[in-house]
């Protein structure tokens, strides 16, 4: 269905806050998860191993929307209505990364991250 | 000049009294049947203002109890019933509606199409609105009223604090009242994506659009958490299923979770329309383009979406761990960017232009003062050894006014100034709305700047009384008075609204010289809006074609003509915006109206606690329900119709994205967000309630619950091959389209009984909130799968009348939809039911 397909465009709009969201729901429950299951207390090299767990999503939900960034700053749309997509979507979706990296900061600094 | 503003040529005369015929609403006791959206949005305006009045009044008793100490006005019962009652009118009743009504008005006059694309669900979603509300002030009639604050905190608003039924009002009515809310939401998104202007590219629509646009967006994401919440809370209330009860391993937290999981978005969902309005009216005000159009919708999104991650800052005081809160003070700093950026381009857009002092403009420079106000006590409280001085006094109280009523109330009167020409045809005569701006901006401050100071001095709010000496008496007897002031000012503005419509002096057309679609039409505008329909190739369409009114008017744009008596609008291409497919639109009927009373059945039943009352109410919701669908379709296929303008475009029976597939790919998302949060909840209580593991949990073979997915999945399979079977062109095919929708339905039906044998094997849903979350696990599956059924039988029905056909496919399509949602979230729930028990022992 070609309305369907094109109209998907429509999601480079919201595409990395949606991944925002992702990387929030994800560290949030995956701090909960990791504390009832004890990974606190469990090392993984230097930093514990929920810490771990929390420091992998995070960097690959940057990661994921550092791609995306990319990928949409080479588009070049003709059609007026696909250019302002393009546009703007980039500007959301680096707003979205430099928001996701804000985000995670606290995994960085938090003492621990149970209590 | 004719009705329509055309010049009076017969041609367009002629054209003008068919199209009216074929719009118009019958009078009398036919008006109940209007689902027109100028009609419906006048009504849902004027619904919001009577609860707002009401609000008012109820602020007004709050004032009078606090004027001085030992207030005798009323006791604490009453007044707890009466500050809930202020803030659930206010938010749910008021605000919420208010923007729909602005919304549901506007929408098509700005983007140059006739109506909404669902006008009978407008309809619904207006009755529902206005019985759920009735509900809550008959309420307070009887002196039940919900007395547990807006946010219904449990364990105070759960059966051991609230035993009456005041906690049931709000659960149900609220609830009710919500449904119309998501409609309206699925109905805008819907609209906006697809029933624009030929020619009107997403970066050429009215800024207010795009406000509008995330907010629904915003609703669809951020109702369903409360939606489910409610819906959990009565349950635990009425069959004591122990969601949030510690004591059985349930958390009084979810419902904190899943309450301001919506709530602080609503802030947001409550701000953006207003902000919508601002960057409407301003530029017209400043006689200057809105600066950095492209920098306002890109700090909107980023609102709708930043918004979403805030909601634990109303819980920082709940013990949750450092680290957690962390993420959620990191969202809180950003979201004041994007506000930031609105506010620096409507300051530039005055800046840069020439702006004239008039009345909208003088409410928008209340909205300026006041918002930015509210925005830096908003900071005060962001910093966290303030907020613990001033937590639950009344300086918040002050702080959340000045957003509120700056961010909302005042861009709403500024809008009902700017709009009224338009809907009343009359310009005012008499200066009162001066007047009543000087008294409501004064008595605002008044009441609420001194409130800050009551809070500093430690006066904690939702106190009935207080005891003399403490240096509270003055600031409270001045908070009054101002509150007396501002009173006096909004019935001014009521007054002024009065004369204004009786007697106004005829609006010139287009009186602000604005260059939006909706002074296109003529003042007040005709049923159908518009005589023909635009094109438009810029932001500014009446600035660009000056003529487009009277071109419009007589009838030379598209579907300027009546076709067999039919309410025709076009549907274009999301992105491209080229007309690809011309809507048909139901004219007035009663079914909203009697769907909306069996529902008010189903509401009733439940709150009364006549439990036979509800399946009666749902059967027969259901029945009405497909009682709409009478009307729809078509016995044979028309291929390409002319829409004028040398253009075809099929109808959207024929077409690939017909605004109801559209409206169940929305729907679905809002449905999703409610599951998420289920599950969500399930887990949340295994990870964080006291009390966990359950003493039992279910017994289950892996290959039950396997059952019931593969049940599923076959019915969605199935409902895929009947679309593409149908597709085929040969000649066997309707047979075989139907022998897949026959087992589709036979898929749905299989995998209830097994979800329905699951349940009855789960031990104990009210001896531990294990139990209850596996119930209401399998209890959302099966009311889908039973849907499914619905859905599956419905389109077999419709094959077999014949309104099936390869190009009229859309029946089969929308179901499909739904039997691949109902797999997807069917097997996410077996699994996670099926998972639990190994869970609860790690
Ligand atoms: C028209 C003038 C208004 C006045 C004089 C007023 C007055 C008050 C007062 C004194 C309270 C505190 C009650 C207490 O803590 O004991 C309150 C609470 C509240 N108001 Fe208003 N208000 C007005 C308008 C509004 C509007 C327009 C909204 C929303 C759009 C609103 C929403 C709320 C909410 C949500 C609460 C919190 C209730 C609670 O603590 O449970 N108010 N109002
Ligand atoms: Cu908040």
């Amino acid at each position: 269905m070609s309305e369907t397909a094109r109209s998907g465009k429509l999601l480079l709009l919201v595409a990395g806050f949606l991944l925002w969201s992702s990387a929030f729901v994800v560290l949030y429950g995956l701090q909960g998860l990791g504390c009832r299951l004890g990974w606190e207390d469990m090392d993984l090299g230097p930093v514990s191993l929920n810490r771990g767990a929390l420091l992998a999503a995070w960097v690959l939900h940057v990661g994921l929307i550092g791609v995306m960034a990319a990928i949409q700053a080479r588009r070049r749309s003709a059609d007026r209505g696909d250019a302002f997509i393009d546009r703007a979507g980039l500007a959301l979706t680096f707003c979205a990364l430099v928001a996701t990296i804000w985000t995670g900061l606290p995994i960085l600094t938090a003492g621990s991250t149970c209590s | 000049m004719s009705a329509a503003g055309a010049p009076s040529s017969d041609l367009a005369m002629r054209l003008h009294r068919d199209l009216d015929r074929i719009w118009s609403t019958p009078p009398g006791v036919g008006r109940l049947s209007a689902v027109n959206h100028t009609i419906v949005g006048r009504r849902f305006i004027v619904a919001a203002f009577v609860f707002f009045i009401i609000g008012g009044l109820l602020a007004m008793l709050i004032r009078a109890q606090l004027a001085t100490p030992h207030g005798a006005f009323v006791g604490p019962e009453l007044y707890n019933q009466i500050f809930t009652m202020h803030g659930s009118v206010m938010m749910f009743l008021f605000a919420i509606p208010m923007f729909e009504g602005v919304a549901i008005y506007m929408l098509p006059k700005l983007l140059g199409a006739r109506d909404l694309a669902f006008p009978r669900l407008t309809a619904y979603g207006f009755w529902c609105y206005v019985f759920g509300g009735s509900i809550l002030v008959v309420a307070m009639l009887l002196g039940v009223a919900p007395d547990s604050g807006w946010f219904m905190y449990t364990p105070l608003s759960s059966n051991t604090y609230s035993p009456g039924i005041n906690a049931d009002v709000w659960l149900l009515g609220i609830t009710f009242v919500e449904i119309s809310a998501v409609c309206a939401a699925v109905e805008i998104t819907v609209t906006i994506l697809k029933m624009r202007a030929p020619g009107m590219t997403i970066d050429r629509m009215p800024l207010f659009a795009w406000y509008i646009l995330v907010t629904a967006g915003m609703m669809l994401a951020g109702f369903p958490p409360l939606i489910l919440g409610s819906i959990l809370l009565e349950v635990e209330r009425a069959f004591d299923l122990p969601f949030f009860d510690p004591a059985r391993g349930g958390d009084p937290l979810l419902w904190q979770h899943l309450f301001w999981l919506f709530g602080h978005p609503e802030v947001y969902i409550i701000f953006l329309p207003g902000a919508g309005m601002v960057s409407t009216i301003l530029p017209v005000m400043a006689r200057r383009e809105i600066v950095g159009y492209t920098w306002i919708v890109v700090s909107v999104v980023a609102v709708g979406f930043l918004s979403f991650g805030l909601w634990v800052h109303h819980m920082f005081t709940t013990g949750i761990p450092h680290l957690a809160l962390g993420f959620f003070s990191a969202a809180s700093t950003l979201v004041a960017i994007p506000t930031g950026v609105q506010i620096f381009s409507w300051l530039a857009t005055l800046i840069d232009g020439r702006p004239q002092l008039k009345l909208p403009m003088l409410y928008l420079f209340g909205f300026f003062v006041v918002f930015v106000a509210g925005g830096l006590t908003g900071v005060m409280v962001a910093v966290v050894p303030f907020d613990w001085q001033v937590h639950d006094t009344h300086f918040v109280v002050a702080h959340m006014h000045y957003v509120l009523v700056g961010g909302f109330v005042f861009p709403l009167l500024a809008a009902a100034y700017y709009w009224l020409p338009h809907v009343s045809g009359k310009v005012a005569r008499y200066p009162l709305g001066h007047a009543a701006f000087w008294l409501i901006f004064i008595g605002f401050n008044v009441t609420f700047f001194i409130m800050h100071l009551t809070g500093l001095l430690g006066m904690p709010r939702r106190v009935f009384s207080y005891e003399p000496g403490w240096g509270w008496d003055l600031p409270n007897l001045v908070s009054s008075f101002g509150g007396f002031l501002m009173t006096i000012g909004f019935a001014l503005f009521v007054v002024d609204m009065m004369l204004h419509v009786r007697f106004g002096r005829t609006a010139p057309r287009n009186p602000w010289g604005a260059s939006t679609l909706e002074w296109a039409t003529a003042t007040p505008p005709a049923t159908y809006n518009f005589a023909s329909l635009p094109t438009v190739s810029g932001r500014h369409p009446l600035r660009d074609t000056p003529e487009l009114p009277s071109d419009l008017a007589g009838g030379r744009g598209y579907l300027g003509f009546p076709r067999e008596g039919r309410q025709e609008t076009l549907g274009i291409h999301m992105t491209a915006a080229t007309p690809d497919q011309v809507i048909v639109l139901p004219g007035p009927t009663y079914l909203p109206l009697y769907t909306a009373f069996a529902t008010g059945v189903v509401f009733l039943g439940l709150l009364f606690k006549v439990y036979w009352l509800v399946p009666v109410g749902a059967v027969l919701m259901l029945a009405m329900f497909m009682l709409w669908t009478r009307g729809t379709g078509q016995l044979r296929d028309r291929g390409p119709l002319p829409i004028g303008l040398g253009v075809s475009a099929p109808a959207h029976w024929e077409a690939a994205g017909a605004p109801s597939w559209w409206a169940m790919v929305f729907t679905l998302v809002a449905d999703g967000v409610l599951f998420s949060s289920l599950a969500f909840g399930a887990l949340f209580l295994w990870v964080s309630a006291p009390g966990w593991p359950p003493p039992q949990v279910i017994d289950v073979q892996w290959w039950q619950p396997a059952l019931a997915g593969a049940g599923l999945v076959a019915a969605a399979l199935a409902g895929r091959r009947a679309v593409a079977v149908n597709g085929n062109a040969d000649a066997s095919r309707s047979a075989g389209r139907d022998r897949w929708l026959l087992l589709a339905a036979a898929g749905h039906a299989f995998a209830l009984a097994w979800l329905v044998l699951l349940a009855l094997a789960t031990p104990g849903p009210t001896l531990h909130a294990y139990g209850a979350a596996t119930v209401a696990l399998l209890a959302y599956a099966g009311f889908h799968a039973a849907l499914g059924c619905v859905f599956a039988l419905f389109g077999l029905w419709r094959s077999r009348a014949g309104y099936i056909s390869a190009a009229r496919s859309l029946d089969l399509r929308i179901g499909a939809l739904w039997h691949g949602y109902t797999a997807a979230t069917g097997i996410a729930a077996v699994l996670l039911v099926a998972a639990l028990p190994r869970l609860v022992t790690l």
